[in-house]
């Protein structure tokens, strides 16, 4: 297959509700010489329900575009809306409550507060808003997680893959509309990676969960329903129902 | 490897400015007042050697009497200048006369001299240029018995000039007189910042002093004479009971005690400096151990590219002696810039001081800022040990974080500190005298270092107690700062150890003060029964007329009149107080224990029990006394008084008012206090508006109720303790900026975790909460520690005290005051963490989630 095989697909939108979506998305760093388009008129939108996977070569803008869909970082041009509201209308203030009650977050590292427990972790933004945590829902993601007998150690107790599912258990206590994921299993070995992916995937067969997760390994887009692929700040294609040697296959044309 | 240093301190330079900011207010406070102290001496040493030029000798009374307004002598006989003038070698001689005077303007009020400010002195004039410094600058001098010549700042305050009338109040009542001339004291406005009204000679001896006699003898010598030699030529010519001195000696007897007391308030104040400097080694101590753990991975690249141990170490403390060079030295230029602005405040004052370039003695300003460079190295010696030790490893592995705060050497050595602290404080309370504040001292400083040391072990628990609060009341933000405080324990400890410090200090004074205001009101409520009591602004004292003026009136039953003068009793130096005994012992319980005070007449004297029991006297044994007119006599004890501990300490040997005057000049026969006992059935309103009506014809007396006389009292002891305050500011405030420093490191090290918690929904508003809390939970801590060691320290104090001086006898805890100072270190706390807090709230999100 070729890139000339596949030319339209990013631009239609694809069926069901969306969860969160960017039109003619663009992010320029720097100016004059030293100018860089993280993002080039990104149009794409994330299915309620769904898992997506976003790949693509390093530098390719990845992170920048679930930083602006995720309301962390702010466009050039271009509009990005989670659910109906539109993120370039919002103030300061209003994307924080909008991160702390809509969208969950889970990092390559460096997920968790050291000076909280595992459990304090999870709840946290339960707890910044004020609200009393859904016990149930609560009991429901720490027992998924395998975390019940750690849930008051320290991060520091806690290994990689460990902090990694308090991180992603933090992120589903919270009921967000929808949980950008950067890279999760990035600085994990492959077992304790699978047991996330496997995680994450059951939280959006079994919850219903929206989730968005960048990666660059092909195993791990692999546990995904949906793969777009990103190149120079483009999406330049998009697999359905992905394997590993599938998305494999696909990101040697890219690269070629 | 200085390449090394220089990038290492630019790269980092704003995390130094709080030591740099330390070290400059500690030294500029040092050097300032070192500064200030020399040119003060030296301005009056100068001015002094300016006025006393060309007095060779001085013929005076050989004995003195030491008295709190200063050594008195017995005046020598006016014929003795005769004598003197008729020595070989003498060029010229004058009598002197001086007194205390009170200047009042047309309707009776006086003028200049605020209560507790310099006094007025009366002088005579003398004629001969060669001894009289005094020079006219308008007028002539004062030839006529109703003429005066006045300085010219008195001048100025009473607006006159030659040809005004000028009240004058002299020890012989008011009266009025011309002004002659106007003149200048040397170089100086006035008399070395007193005022002074000069009179003819005679009208001088029959005024202000006694009648043909003078209280020395001025004398110049004949070209070529030396001093010395010229005393030993007057020496023998003198009539017994008298004594030639140099004028170098006279000049450094008047001078001396001027000089002293700068030097000792110099190093006074000079010590609040060093306390800074103690409470700032902690700050830098922070930063350098904050510095080092920041760049562990970088220390270990230097030792893996084959950088030595030593020269990390030596790279740490190459950068802390750079830092403190750098500091030590904008602090002297700060210094200098202070002794400026403190000597435009004094002049704001009125205590102008002669204009002199400031004296620059290098060793005094040298000194500050090699201590402050000193005490930086050393406070970074530890943390460059610990850069030394990194092993060339930790540059691929994690940074390691957190080094052990619990081991058992820090708890032996503050457990050691505890035990000599409270061994100190026993031997205090064991020893007398100085030595007894030694100790308790050194228990004081054991006990800050102990706290410093034992901080970081229970940092943590203190942290979760006081958190606790918070928690409830703020949630998740109260629950992260309480965390926050308590994870780098060492760190947070020695930084709310700066402020113990301050605050221990504080709430000691402020024990101290309490109790000697509160044993002052005790004492005065339990020895007076008087209604009022009338007080001179001035030395000059009370006309014996005004008592008796007084108790004339309707509403008053007693006036009873209180003089003082020194004396000598067997040869020791103490005070003498002439009483009405009938009258006095209707507004004074003196307790008598043996004797009667009715028996009190001429040729016998009353003692306190304290002084009949120090000089082993009782009722009947007669006593030799030394008074200041009249010598040496025998007295015989008539009674014995306990009176209580005010009572003691200021009446000590007590004579009637005929015994009292007959021994001294007119000018001591002046009442210093009387005490008013109003009759039965008036109104006090009524009787108080009598009494103040009489007093117009007594300008500068004023009547005070016994509230008023403590609240009088209450108010010179909280002048001391402001005054106190004011000094401890200094370590207060680096202890603060050792908070806001403490806090923006934190800042700057959490920069991920802050980002973390943005990216998950934190507000600006809850990230500004949490480091304003934690802010408070050190702040807070630190406090509640300065305010136990201080109430220990403070009763302790109060117990040397209530032994060394009979003045201090009731306990007081200043309940509010402690309170007080929680809350404002509470709020300080919040003020502490404004710019941190800020910092924080707008550290950009993404910094978090950016892979490095
Ligand atoms: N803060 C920034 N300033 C300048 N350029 C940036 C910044 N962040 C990202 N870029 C650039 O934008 C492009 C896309 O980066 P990124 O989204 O991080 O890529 P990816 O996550 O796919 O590796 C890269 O060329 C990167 O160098
Ligand atoms: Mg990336």
């Amino acid at each position: 297959m070729s890139l000339t095989e596949t030319p339209n697909p990013p631009a239609s939108a694809p069926p069901g509700p969306l969860a969160a979506r960017a039109e003619g998305a663009t992010k320029i760093y720097g100016s004059g010489d030293t100018e860089v388009r993280a993002l080039d008129g990104v149009t794409c939108g994330f299915e309620k329900g769904r898992f997506t996977a976003i790949m693509g070569p390093s530098g390719s803008g990845k992170s920048t575009l679930m930083h602006c869909v995720a309301g962390l970082d702010d466009l050039t041009s271009g509009q990005v809306f989670v659910g109906d509201t539109a993120l370039g209308e919002l103030g300061e203030r209003q994307l924080t409550q909008l991160r702390r009650d809509r969208i969950g977050f889970v990092f390559q590292a460096f997920n968790l507060v050291p000076t909280l427990t595992a459990l304090e972790n999870i709840t946290l933004p339960v707890d910044l808003a004020g609200r009393k945590p859904d016990q149930e829902h609560l009991d429901e993601v720490v027992r998924a997680v395998g975390l019940a007998n750690r849930l008051d150690h320290r991060p520091s107790e806690l290994s990689g893959g460990q902090q990694q599912r308090v991180a992603v258990a933090r992120a589903l206590a919270a009921r967000p509309e929808i949980i950008f994921a950067d890279e999760p299993t990035g600085n994990l070995d492959s077992r304790a990676g699978a047991e996330i992916l496997a995680f994450m995937r059951n939280a959006v067969r079994e919850l219903g969960q929206t989730i968005v997760m960048v990666t660059h390994d092909p195993v791990a887009a692999a546990y995904s329903d949906r793969v777009l692929f990103l190149a120079d700040g483009k999406i330049v294609d998009e697999m359905a129902d992905p394997t590993a040697d599938r998305v494999l296959d696909r990101l040697k044309q890219l690269g070629d | 490897m200085l390449t090394v240093v220089l990038r290492g301190i630019r790269s980092h330079v704003l995390r130094l400015a709080a030591t740099v900011v330390a070290i400059v207010l500690a030294v500029g406070f040092m050097v300032g007042t070192q500064l200030l102290g020399a040119t003060l001496r030296v301005s009056f040493d100068e001015a002094f050697a300016d006025i006393n030029q060309s007095l060779d000798a001085v013929v005076r009374a050989s004995r003195e009497m030491a008295s709190p307004f200063g050594g008195q002598r017995m005046r020598i006989d006016a014929a003795t200048l005769e004598q003197v003038r008729a020595v070989p070698g003498v060029a010229a001689a004058a009598g002197e006369v001086r007194s205390f005077v009170r200047v009042v303007d047309d309707e009776g009020r006086p003028i200049g001299n605020p209560d507790s400010g310099p006094p007025t002195f009366g002088l005579n004039w003398i004629d001969d240029p060669r001894l009289n410094a005094w020079t006219l600058v308008e007028g002539d001098a004062p030839h006529a018995s109703d003429t005066v010549v006045v300085d010219l700042r008195t001048a100025e305050d009473a607006g006159v000039g030659p040809g005004d009338t000028l009240v004058v109040d002299l020890p012989t009542g008011a009266e009025s007189f011309t002004v002659s001339g106007v003149a200048r004291f040397g170089e100086l406005d006035n008399f070395a910042g007193a005022d002074a009204v000069l009179f003819e000679d005679t009208v001088a001896q029959q005024a202000l002093g006694e009648p043909d006699r003078y209280d020395w003898i001025a004398v110049a010598g004949d070209a070529g004479i030396d001093e010395t030699e010229l005393v030993r030529r007057l020496a023998p010519t003198l009539p017994p009971g008298t004594e030639a001195v140099t004028g170098a000696t006279f000049t450094e007897e008047t001078a001396g005690p001027f000089r002293e007391f700068i030097v000792q308030f110099t190093a006074f104040i000079g010590a609040f400096g060093l306390i800074a400097l103690f409470v700032g080694g902690f700050i830098i101590y922070n930063t350098f151990a904050v510095l080092v753990g920041q760049r562990t991975r970088e220390l270990a690249l230097l030792r893996v590219v084959g950088a030595s141990r030593s020269q990390v170490l030596g790279s740490v403390l190459a950068e802390a002696l750079l830092v403190g060079v750098v500091a030590a030295v904008a602090g002297v230029a700060a210094g200098f810039g202070l002794a400026a602005g403190l000597r435009e405040l004094l002049a704001a004052f009125g205590f102008a001081l002669p204009p002199r370039a400031f004296v620059i003695e290098p060793w005094s300003l040298a000194w500050p800022a090699l201590l402050a460079v000193g005490v930086t190295v050393l406070s970074a010696l530890v943390p460059a040990r610990r850069a030394a030790a990194v092993a060339p490893v930790a540059a691929f592995g994690q940074a390691a974080v957190d080094r052990s705060s619990t081991s058992r050497l820090r708890l032996v050595l503050g457990l050691v500190l505890v035990a000599v602290s409270v061994e100190r404080s026993l031997a205090g309370l064991r020893s007398e005298g100085e030595t007894a504040f030694w100790n308790v001292g050194g228990a004081l400083i054991c006990a800050f270092l102990a706290t410093a040391v034992l901080g970081p072990l229970v940092m943590g628990p203190l942290a979760t107690v006081l958190g606790a609060p918070l928690r409830r009341l703020t949630g998740v933000t109260g629950h992260l700062a309480t965390e926050n405080a308590r994870r780098n324990p060492a760190r947070t400890s020695i930084t709310a150890s700066a402020l113990t410090i301050g605050v221990g200090l504080v709430v000691v004074i402020a024990i101290a003060a309490d109790s000697a205001s509160a044993s002052i009101t005790n004492a005065t409520e339990a020895t007076f029964d008087a209604d009022l009591v009338v007080r001179p602004d001035s030395f000059l004292g009370l006309s014996p007329q005004a008592a008796d003026d007084l108790e004339a009136l309707e509403e008053v039953a007693t006036a009873a009149g209180f003089r003082f003068a020194p004396t000598e009793v067997l040869g020791t130096q103490t005070t003498l107080v002439g009483i009405d005994p009938s009258r006095a012992q209707e507004v004074v319980d003196f307790g008598v224990v043996d004797g009667s005070l009715d028996d009190l007449g001429s040729n016998s004297v009353a003692v306190s029990a304290r002084e009949a029991e120090r000089f082993g006297l009782s009722v009947g044994d007669l006593v030799p006394m030394a008074f200041v007119a009249t010598g040496d006599t025998v007295l015989q004890v008539t009674a014995i008084f306990e009176g209580n501990p005010l009572l003691q300490r200021s009446a000590r040997f007590v004579v009637d008012h005929d015994t009292f005057d007959a021994n001294h000049p007119p000018s001591a026969r002046r009442d210093a206090q009387i005490a008013l006992l109003l009759a039965e059935d008036t109104s006090p309103v009524l009787a108080r508006a009598a009494v103040d009506e009489v007093l117009t014809a007594y300008p500068g007396a004023e009547s005070q109720d016994l509230g008023e006389v403590t609240a009088g009292q209450a108010a010179t002891v909280d002048q001391a303790v402001a005054f106190l305050y004011a000094l401890l500011f200094l370590a207060v405030l680096i202890a603060l900026i050792g908070v806001v420093n403490t806090l923006l490191l934190a800042v700057y090290e959490r920069t991920r975790e802050l980002g973390l918690l943005r990216a998950v929904g934190t507000s600006r508003r809850q990230v500004r909460a949490m480091v304003i809390q934690e802010s408070v939970v050190i702040a807070v801590v630190g406090t509640l520690v300065g305010v136990a060691i201080g109430m220990t320290f403070g009763r302790l104090l109060f117990e040397l005290l209530a032994r060394e001086s009979r003045a201090v006898t009731t306990f007081s805890l200043p309940t509010t005051q402690l309170l007080a100072t929680v809350v404002l270190a509470a709020l300080a706390g919040v003020l502490a963490a404004v710019y941190p807090a800020r910092r924080a709230a707008r550290l950009d999100v993404l910094d978090a989630i950016a892979t490095e």
